[in-house]
């Protein structure tokens, strides 16, 4: 059952996290790597630079709707009033389809790290596509806590 | 604490490959704080995200997912038991603590 709790919020906390402690954790054995001479395997470098890129594009992503949000324009008429809440709500519809992708690919390119089957790896990227697909109706039906 | 004698596990350290026996390469040549500093990063940023999210339950999350990877870390040597046992206990407390309050 999908509880509240599986929010756009959640969503964000958890890759928040995943980005976080994989960061994290991966500096910190680099580091350590370093020091005792040991070559780090180049899946995991290139784990982390995928990261970082899908934290740019999290980061563009952020950046587009609040550009998007500036050039709203001053109405002139009752039409542009609900042209601009449309705009509106449809730049903020747009987080959470971008956020399917991101969320996605952080999963993908950590699972890359872990030998799992290929249909567990296609089960739980549709899981994670459903979930935030689920969410976004509930945006649109305009429930308070997204 | 560490022994480098866990050769039938892992292929250390003649041949540094799988995960288990890199972590055990790099613990022996850097010291224990390898592991440590892991679990530290680990229980930090899941107390930290718990807290935020607003879970009541932000030690018994924190100190369940570090007390998983302390237990892969016992098994590859390279922790002292004590630190298992004290995730535990803080497992424990949290639990007790957080019994009636709400998860998120």
């Amino acid at each position: 059952m999908i509880r509240k709790s599986a929010t756009l919020t959640a969503i964000i906390f958890s890759i928040i996290l995943v980005f976080g402690i994989f960061t994290g954790c991966y500096l910190w054995i680099n580091w350590n790597a370093d020091d005792s001479g040991v070559v780090l395997d180049s899946k995991y470098s290139a784990a982390y630079n995928e990261t970082l890129l899908q934290q740019t594009e999290l980061n563009n992503t952020i950046t587009k709707i609040r550009d998007s949000f500036d050039k709203v324009t001053e109405p002139t008429s009752i039409y542009s009033v609900a042209f601009n809440g449309l705009k509106g709500l449809l730049y903020v519809v747009l987080l959470p389809i971008q956020i399917i992708d991101v969320a996605v690919s952080t999963y993908l390119n950590i699972a890359t790290l872990v030998e799992l089957p290929a249909w567990i790896k296609i089960l739980i990227t549709l899981s994670i596509t459903t979930i935030i697909v689920l969410v976004v109706f509930a945006l649109l039906k305009g429930e308070q806590k997204v | 604490m560490v022994n480098g004698n866990l050769t039938n596990w892992f292929s250390y350290p003649e041949n540094v490959t799988g995960v288990g026996s890199f972590f055990q390469h790099i613990s022996t040549s850097v010291n224990d704080w390898f592991a440590m500093g892991f679990l530290l990063i680990i229980w930090m940023f899941t107390f930290t995200m718990s807290m935020v999210s607003g879970s009541r339950k932000a030690l018994l999350t924190s100190s369940f997912i570090t007390l998983i990877f302390s237990i892969y870390f016992i098994r590859l040597d390279m922790i002292n038991p004590v630190i298992v046992f004290a995730l535990l206990v803080l497992t424990i407390i949290g639990a007790i603590s957080s019994y009636n309050e709400p998860s998120l």
